[in-house]
């Protein structure tokens, strides 16, 4: 595979063996943005052209010198409008943030800078992470690489579109509620939330504190594991990040397997043998397509093929998960968004009609509908007279999921389903109804409440060419095991690192 | 008050104490006072998008020691919660605070300033939080349009201490509030300086018919910034509420604010709806835990408390209770004066420690009270204090010139001894040379002289004193004294 | 049962946003069903659950310095700002809230 649609892995190989640099590979990938994007509309900010070689200059003498940084050192990157940026602004798709330039950088972006990699701009993402289409951004929608009449999907729609379409091999996208995930099954691409606690939020824009993380997102497992070390492990700013020992997940692919440390084996094969797989009963629903439901079915075909064990488990509780999520999450994001209010930085309105004149308009001009909708919710579910009914009752519901799980993984080494009911479906189909919207998470919104890491790979294309996800999740902190797995799936399926007709290189 | 209280007042007060940790509560910024506006804040104070509170160890250690002083139950297990309101000096739109589940429960402080005897009593702490400041606006012109804001106190550590209601009176809230800011001063967990905002305190009150056990309707006063204003505002606040309800009116719950200069509370204008702050847990912090061990540690490196210093002053250095209340006024002067007495008697004998407290009492916090100071700034050192009076027993000077001497330490720097020699102030006990001294005098005064002879006892003084005036005060008085008689005898 | 209008326009002010003509037309019908789907948690049995106590302890930071921002930063990102100080409108008729 040459050119654009690499994977990361791959380029580090050609940079690493001289047959291509760092200043190529950016350029390629500035090139490919400046001709695709316009209909992708992935981006909101790009790098200057000049500063972004320099870079990539940089890391060509770096590893010249027989210094670079990482493996992943001189390959671009794309990150999420919600991370913040010095270099960039960060508007987390909305208005009352536009053009808010950081005065500091996350986590995570100076782990990619100190790793080598080359940050090529912002993606587009539903307003404050409140979406499942990208539909809700501010700045308009951003496109699907396989049908440009439909969604990505949501919230981290323009990092999936950016690597799906091949302008860049990584970005990093946030998962609240299936934000990585389920964009990632829209755009057949990996992408993969982390367990909560395991990468920092450190600069990243919060939308539900207890729920959100930073998620690798890339056209194989592989790079998903390289980049998901370079951006995990404890930070001493997030007091949420996990104490837990952060294995290294990419070297793990290469030579371990899905039974956990010590194993011996090696093959993609040994993987799935002997590996206990469980089927929830409850993620059998009717909005389920039918064309999803049979790419699991096969997928977990082949697994039992090579050797593995499908079992089916309840998760009692997961019926309930949506009304779950959308209290906390919103309630969550009630309080988290009440900063924006003109005072220190951002969008300010209002005229000289006083203080409170000020906060109202301000965010009547500056927030979205959906966005709205939530704090709506939000505040509603903490008011006073309503906290016991809403709030606290669903923690409690949440508290009870956990346990699910915990009782599902006794018997069981990674849960396995869809990853979204439906492939992506066309800008405008489910706008009017916004609870028809919520619906569709039912998947993904599960492992955010219980804390789970969940990875979400192409599993298969539908009929009419729409990619197909397949989601495994794993217990907390087993990223390891479910890349393992995921890797092993990845090889079997065969759908990795499909190309989008109308973005192969050799289209128009 | 006017004439027969019909009515009791029922006072408890809230007060806040920022912590004295070099940093902020939950981030690394300095809470140093008086920074140019807008110069100690950081992404996590300035409550920008995606900053994130990390606890500071320090501050917990505070709270640990203020709870363990205050006889508060500590808990092993307490949750930060957000405070939601709007107001710019309020970053986040929410304040990190304690809700349901607070570092420490159920403590007390005892006072005994009401009665005849004054009886000692019991006021109840109800809880103590740990929360974080808010930053602070002003308004340039009164009547202006616009407010200034300056974000530099947000996120300086607080501990809010609750107590039940159950003081009953002004003078008993004012007592409970010293012992309070006494005891925080004492353990370094606050400098309780209520004019700089260190130390504020809100009061609730309500009054009811005496003898009465249902409570009336409660109003708040804020913005009382000293322990007068407390007095004075909770006297104005009872006055009111009990001419309004002798007069068959309705006390309104409501929050005022006390205006120090016209010695008023005035109501804040009334709000569209109350208060609602949708309290629930801090997502972006875990419980704080605290093991048995590290209490422990806490509890034995506590200092001795104000109390309990009074106490040993009395009983083991012998000194009379208002010399103890004195002296244990502040830490810092019960340090001084503790070091002075085991610098000039190690065996810290009741007399020694008597004679100390009086020099203490006296001339040292007269100079340092002259100098609007505090004993830290007074430049003579507890051993050196010692020093002079052991040069005062050796008769070396006389108690007058030690005055002077101790001045001169305190303007100097000087040893007892150098100073004593720079200003002269040997006391000359030499008979030889102070019948010289005495000589000139008898001779220089005749009529004062004459007139002693013939019997007027009042003019021996005047030779005296012209006898000191002549050698600087270092005149030994007995030794001068028994010459002057001798000479003028002759 | 849901959530009812008035109801809506109350937290609206609670939350200190104005909806627009469009949202306000809107918003509240959207969410009355909204809560009425998310009551459904009332079906749930939770007595008695309380979060598990195998939530980890929050780690503590030392009491030590780190360097805060250059005040630039903080008044180039500002709306409005004079003398290093941020300018904001004044509370007209009434606190807006205090502690």
């Amino acid at each position: 595979m040459s050119g654009a649609f690499r994977t990361a892995r791959e380029m580090a190989d050609d940079l690493r063996a001289g047959r291509t640099d760092s200043e190529t590979i950016v350029s390629e990938s500035l090139d490919r943005i400046a001709r695709h994007d316009g209909a992708l509309h992935a981006c909101l900010s790009v790098a200057d052209r000049g500063a972004a070689l320099e870079a990539a200059r940089r890391q060509d003498r770096v590893r010249a010198e027989g210094r670079a940084p990482s493996p992943l050192a001189g390959v671009p990157i794309l990150v999420k409008d919600n991370i913040s940026t010095r270099a960039f602004p960060t508007t987390c798709g909305s208005r009352i943030l536009a053009g808010y330039r950081p005065p500091y950088d996350a986590h995570v972006v100076e782990r990619l800078e100190s790793a080598g990699l080359v940050l090529l701009g912002k993606t587009n993402m539903d307003e404050f992470a409140m979406g499942s289409s990208t539909e809700n951004s501010a700045f308009g929608p951003s496109r699907n690489p396989w049908d440009l009449d439909r969604v990505p999907g949501g919230s981290s729609g323009g990092s999936t579109a950016a690597v799906a379409g091949g302008l860049v091999p990584l970005a990093l996208g946030s998962d609240t509620g299936g934000s990585v995930r389920q964009p990632a099954s829209f755009c057949g691409v990996a992408g993969l939330k982390p367990t909560y606690g395991r990468v920092s939020r450190y600069g990243l824009v919060a939308f539900g504190s207890s729920l959100d993380q930073i998620g690798p997102i890339a056209r194989s497992v592989e790079d998903v594991a390289l980049l998901l070390d370079v951006i995990g492990g404890r930070d001493p700013r997030d007091a949420t990040t996990a104490e837990v020992e952060m294995p290294r997940h990419a070297e793990r692919l290469r030579g371990g397997g899905a039974r956990g440390a010590g194993s011996a084996a090696g093959a993609a094969g040994d993987t799935l043998r002997g590996l206990r797989i469980g089927l929830p009963r409850e993620f059998v629903v009717d909005g389920l397509d039918a064309e999803v439901a049979d790419a699991v079915a096969r997928a977990l075909d082949r697994a039992r093929e090579a050797g593995a064990e499908v079992r089916d488990v309840s998760l009692p509780r997961v019926a309930h998960g949506i009304a779950t999520y959308y209290i906390v999450a919103t309630a969550e994001a009630s309080s988290n968004l009440a900063r924006y209010d003109g005072v220190k930085y951002g969008l300010r309105a209002g005229g000289t009609d006083g203080l409170r004149a000020m906060y109202h308009a301000t965010r009547r001009e500056g927030f979205g509908a959906e966005v709205k909708r939530r704090i709506l919710l939000g505040t509603f579910a903490l008011s006073s007279g309503y906290y016991d009914a809403y709030y606290a009752k669903a923690q409690a519901v949440r508290e009870l999921l956990r346990r699910d799980f915990a009782r599902a993984f006794e018997e069981v080494d990674l849960i396995v389903g869809p990853t979204a009911p439906t492939p992506a479906f066309r800008l405008g189909e489910k706008t009017d109804d916004p609870l028809t919207m919520y619906l569709s998470d039912i998947y993904t919104l599960p492992a955010n409440l219980a804390e789970l890491p969940g990875i979400s790979i192409p599993a298969a294309l539908s009929r009419s060419g729409l990619p197909i996800g397949l989601q495994i999740l794993a217990r907390p902190f087993d990223e390891a095991r479910m890349l393992a797995a995921a890797h092993a799936f990845e090889s079997r399926l065969g759908a990795a690192g499909a190309i989008p007709p109308r973005f192969a290189e050799s289209a128009a | 008050m006017s004439a027969a209280p019909r009515y009791e007042a029922v006072i408890g007060l809230e007060v806040h104490a920022q912590l004295l940790t070099r940093t902020k509560i939950f981030c690394g910024c300095s809470t140093r006072f008086g920074a140019p506006p807008n110069t100690q804040v950081c992404p996590v104070c300035l409550g920008l998008p995606g900053a994130l509170p990390v606890l500071n160890e320090g501050a917990v250690r505070l709270a640990v020691r203020a709870a363990l002083a205050l006889d508060l139950s500590i808990a092993p297990r307490s949750v930060f919660a957000r405070k939601n309101y709007f107001y710019p000096d309020l970053p986040k739109g929410y304040q990190i605070s304690q809700y349901d589940e607070p570092v420490a429960r159920n403590g007390s402080i005892g006072v005994s300033s009401e009665g005849d005897p004054p009886a000692p009593r019991t006021i109840r702490i109800h809880r103590l939080h740990l929360e974080e400041d808010a930053g602070k606006s002003f308004h340039p012109d009164a009547g202006g349009a616009e407010s200034m804001i300056d974000l530099n106190r947000c996120g300086v550590p607080l501990i809010e201490i609750v107590s039940e209601p159950d003081l009953r009176t002004p003078r008993e809230a004012a007592e409970y509030l010293a012992s309070l800011k006494e005891i925080l001063e004492y353990t370094e967990v606050c400098d309780g300086n209520m004019e700089e905002g260190s130390l504020r305190c809100d009061v609730n009150i309500s009054v009811r018919p005496a003898g009465a056990s249902k409570l009336g309707v409660k109003t708040e006063i804020k913005n009382l910034n000293s322990i007068k204003s407390v007095v004075a505002g909770l006297a104005a606040e009872i006055e009111r509420q009990s001419k309004l309800l002798a007069g068959g009116g309705r006390v309104v719950q409501e929050t005022l604010l006390w205006d120090a200069k016209r010695e008023v509370a005035v109501a804040m204008r009334s709000k569209e709806e109350a208060h609602d702050y949708r309290y629930f847990p801090e997502p972006d912090l875990h419980p704080l835990v605290l093991s048995d061990s590290f209490i422990e540690e806490i509890r034995r490196s506590m200092p001795e408390l104000p109390a309990a210093r009074r106490a040993r002053f009395e009983a083991t250095l012998g000194l009379p209770p208002a010399d103890a209340r004195v002296l244990s006024g502040s830490r810092a002067l019960a340090d001084y004066f503790e070091r002075a007495v085991g610098a000039y008697d190690p065996a810290r004998a009741p007399g020694a420690a008597k004679r100390v407290a009086n020099w203490v009492q006296g001339e040292v916090l007269r100079l340092v009270k002259d100098g609007n100071r505090e004993i830290d700034s007074f430049r003579v050192a507890p051993g050196a204090l010692a020093d002079l009076l052991r040069l005062l027993d050796a008769g070396e000077i006389s108690n007058l010139a030690a005055k002077d001497v101790l001045a001169e330490m305190d303007r100097s720097g000087m040893t007892a001894r150098e100073a004593m020699e720079a200003g002269g102030h040997r006391q000359i006990s030499d008979e030889g040379v102070l019948r010289e001294t005495v000589r000139r005098v008898v001779a220089e005064n005749p009529d004062p002289v004459a007139q002693f002879r013939a019997g007027k006892e009042k003019t021996f003084a005047f030779l005296l004193g012209q006898v000191m005036k002549a050698t600087r005060g270092s005149a030994n008085p007995a030794v001068a004294t028994a010459l002057l008689r001798e000479e003028i005898a002759k | 049962m849901g959530i009812d209008r008035d109801e809506v326009f109350r937290v609206a002010r609670l939350a200190h946003i104005d909806l627009t003509e469009a949202e306000a037309a809107a918003l509240p019908a959207q969410l009355d069903r909204i809560v009425d789907y998310v009551r459904g948690l009332e079906s749930v049995a939770t007595d008695g659950v309380r979060e598990s106590h195998a939530a980890p302890a929050t780690p503590l930071r030392a009491d030590e310095p780190a360097p805060s921002l250059p005040r630039d930063d903080v008044l180039r990102i500002a709306p409005a700002h004079r003398d290093a100080l941020l300018v904001v409108p004044r509370v007209i008729g009434g606190e807006v809230e205090t502690a």
